[in-house]
């Protein structure tokens, strides 16, 4: 019976794809905060439902057995981690680019993760009731452009590769 | 970036164009709504490309990168459409496929989905079944209007053998899959006990062993796997033993710990939920042999003794009820060990002379019916011992016979009901 393997590279794809609209919506949220230092009001559903979304994630990370909160959240994990977002640590993200090394090899624990997400997702919720200074609209910027760049990339990945055990009996290699 | 946004935009304007004229061809029959669905997709996908080339030359420049990553999703959504399309080219409306394959497979869409299905039959490279739900894998294709249901489903048979109709069983054990992301997944969570399932697991995260989330993972594909086998179970009875007895098979001792629950947990599964069911009499009644050999092998399993193994076996066990229980009511029209015991020796006289069988009493026999009957009849004719299971599987003769007594079933069905 199979491991559903093709099922599961479009199901990939697609939440690549997804992240990445949802990532540049929230760009886009800070070009319009850069221009006039107000949102419009079309920005604000999209930063409150990336906010949950990372807000979710935070909690699948920091207990995955919480099966409750952590079901639903790991196709999403799966396809973070395929890129290596999670491996990298969203929290390397928010440190200045020549730090990432350092960072990086620190943030390896599922705490971390965790707590650079909803770190992130604190922000959004302030972004969204104006209470942030410049920096750290430049800081969510550049988070969400890397995010945005790397499940297009994730995506075009994965649309080339088709997995050689699809369809395979009993196979999970 | 003005030029690089013009550029982009043609090219997913002339692709949607391209792709919906390579739909001409194929209008009409099963299957079809797939192609009307990528049509839609490859308009929605023109406008909005569209819509982007109308902003150049752009008022804020800031938001070029946004916009041409944006040009390059709808570009990959065009491949998505063109894989489709390539897949299942040949399937719209086709007519080469034996009827009685055909409403094998209506039977397992009215029995199993609870969204119902456009079936695509395809027959796939690879010797495997399968189930492809086009609109749940692809749900950014449909995002702005999703689709009403019934939505297309691919049915990807072994090209070289699609017509065994004995291991029709393992195909709904696929179309379980499908199942569970029309929504059943929602539905056991909210009956499972994923609390105690959950103290179980944590037991199981030790150093060297898999991560807490990689556990999880396990634990979600094999809960999905044993709905499936739930769902098969319970609709087919006595034949999803037998088939899948055949097709693991059953022999396969010692596994690694992966995606699947092992080969024998799944056999002993299948013989609690079959005695639940009631099917054990009739199975020890009419093949003890091959009752006996499942039953042994399954409570043999080759185990490590590794807190993940364990832990992931009995995170499973609390689950069990609750993936019974939503089977028997997930499933319609199943097979029922009564209505089989009271018709077989009727089939069997039947079967021995090679005439398709169609009714008992007054109403026409499913499929599922037949398929247990014939399981039944067969292995006890060719002596009730492991080879007749295998026999009984791949016997070219006998696979044809019970497609034709299908379709001859199906016909009466539709007679009696006109």
């Amino acid at each position: 019976m199979s491991i559903q393997t093709e099922n599961q590279r479009l199901a990939s794809i697609d939440l690549a794809t997804q992240v990445g609209r949802f990532s540049d919506s929230v760009v886009i949220a800070t070009i319009h905060w850069e221009r006039n230092h107000e949102l419009l009001p079309e920005d604000l559903p999209n930063l409150d439902s990336v906010a949950g979304w990372l807000e979710a994630l935070a909690s699948a990370i920091a207990d995955p057995l919480d099966l409750e909160a952590s079901l639903p959240q790991l196709g999403t994990l799966d396809v973070l981690n395929k890129y290596g977002q999670l491996g990298t640590g969203i929290k390397a993200l928010l440190t200045p680019e020549d730090s990432n090394s350092t960072q990086s090899q620190e943030a390896e624990s599922g705490s971390d993760h965790s707590e650079g997400l909803a770190e992130v997702a604190q922000l959004l919720r302030r972004f969204a009731n104006l209470q942030v200074v410049e920096e750290e609209v430049l800081l969510v910027r550049g988070i969400f452009e890397k995010l945005a760049q790397a499940m297009l990339s994730s995506a075009a990945n994965l649309l080339t590769t088709r997995s050689e055990t699809q369809w395979t009996q009993n196979s999970d290699s | 970036m003005d030029t690089e946004l013009r550029f982009l935009a043609g090219l997913a304007i002339d692709e949607s164009a391209r792709l919906i004229r390579a739909t001409h061809r194929e209008r009409n029959g099963r299957g079809y709504s797939l192609v009307s669905l990528l049509i839609q997709a490859c308009e929605r996908v023109s406008i909005e490309a569209s819509s982007i080339a109308g902003q150049v030359p752009l008022a804020d420049p800031a938001v070029g990168p946004s916009l041409e990553r944006e040009l390059y999703r709808l570009l990959d959504e065009l491949k998505l459409v063109h894989l489709f399309l390539g897949m299942y080219a040949g399937d719209f409306g086709r007519n080469d496929l034996p009827v009685g394959l055909v409403h094998m497979v209506d039977a397992l869409v009215r029995d199993l989905l609870p969204r119902g299905a456009d079936p695509i039959i395809h027959l796939s490279p690879e010797n495997m079944y399968s189930t492809l739900g086009v609109v749940e894998a692809a749900k950014q294709l449909w995002r702005l209007t999703p689709p009403p249901d019934p939505h297309p489903v691919g049915f990807n048979l072994p090209a070289l053998n699609p017509e065994n109709a004995m291991l029709a069983p393992i195909l709904a054990h696929e179309v379980g899959h499908t199942a569970w992301r029309q929504g059943l997944d929602a539905q056991l969570n909210a009956t499972a006990d994923l609390t105690a399932a959950s103290a179980h697991l944590r037991s199981a995260v030790v150093p060297g062993g898999p991560s807490a989330q990689h556990l999880a993972e396990l634990f979600d594909s094999w809960r999905q796997e044993l709905l499936c086998d739930a769902l098969a179970a319970v609709l087919t009875g006595p034949s999803f033993l037998f088939a899948s007895a055949v097709f693991l098979p059953v022999t396969t001792g010692g596994t690694p710990i992966g995606r699947h629950p092992f080969p024998r947990d799944r056999v002993a599964y299948t013989l609690r939920i079959l005695g639940e069911l009631g099917w054990t009499d009739f199975l020890q009644s009419n093949v003890p042999g091959v009752y006996q050999w499942c039953a042994d092998l399954a409570g043999d399993v080759v185990l490590t003794g590794h807190p993940a193994e364990t832990g992931l076996r009995a995170a499973i066990g609390v689950i069990e009820p609750a993936i019974t229980a939503l089977a028997r009511s997930a499933a319609t029209s199943p097979v029922l060990p009564g209505r089989l015991e009271s018709n077989i020796a009727e089939f069997n006289e039947l079967f021995y002379l090679e005439v398709p069988c169609t009714q008992w009493a007054d109403s026409a026999i499913t499929p599922w019916e037949l398929l247990a009957a014939a399981w039944t009849c067969e292995i006890r004719r060719l002596g009730d011992t492991p080879e007749a299971l295998r026999l009984t599987c791949y016997d070219e003769h006998l696979n044809a016979f019970m497609i034709k007594s299908v379709e001859l079933a199906v016909i009466l069905r539709l007679w009696t009901e006109a």
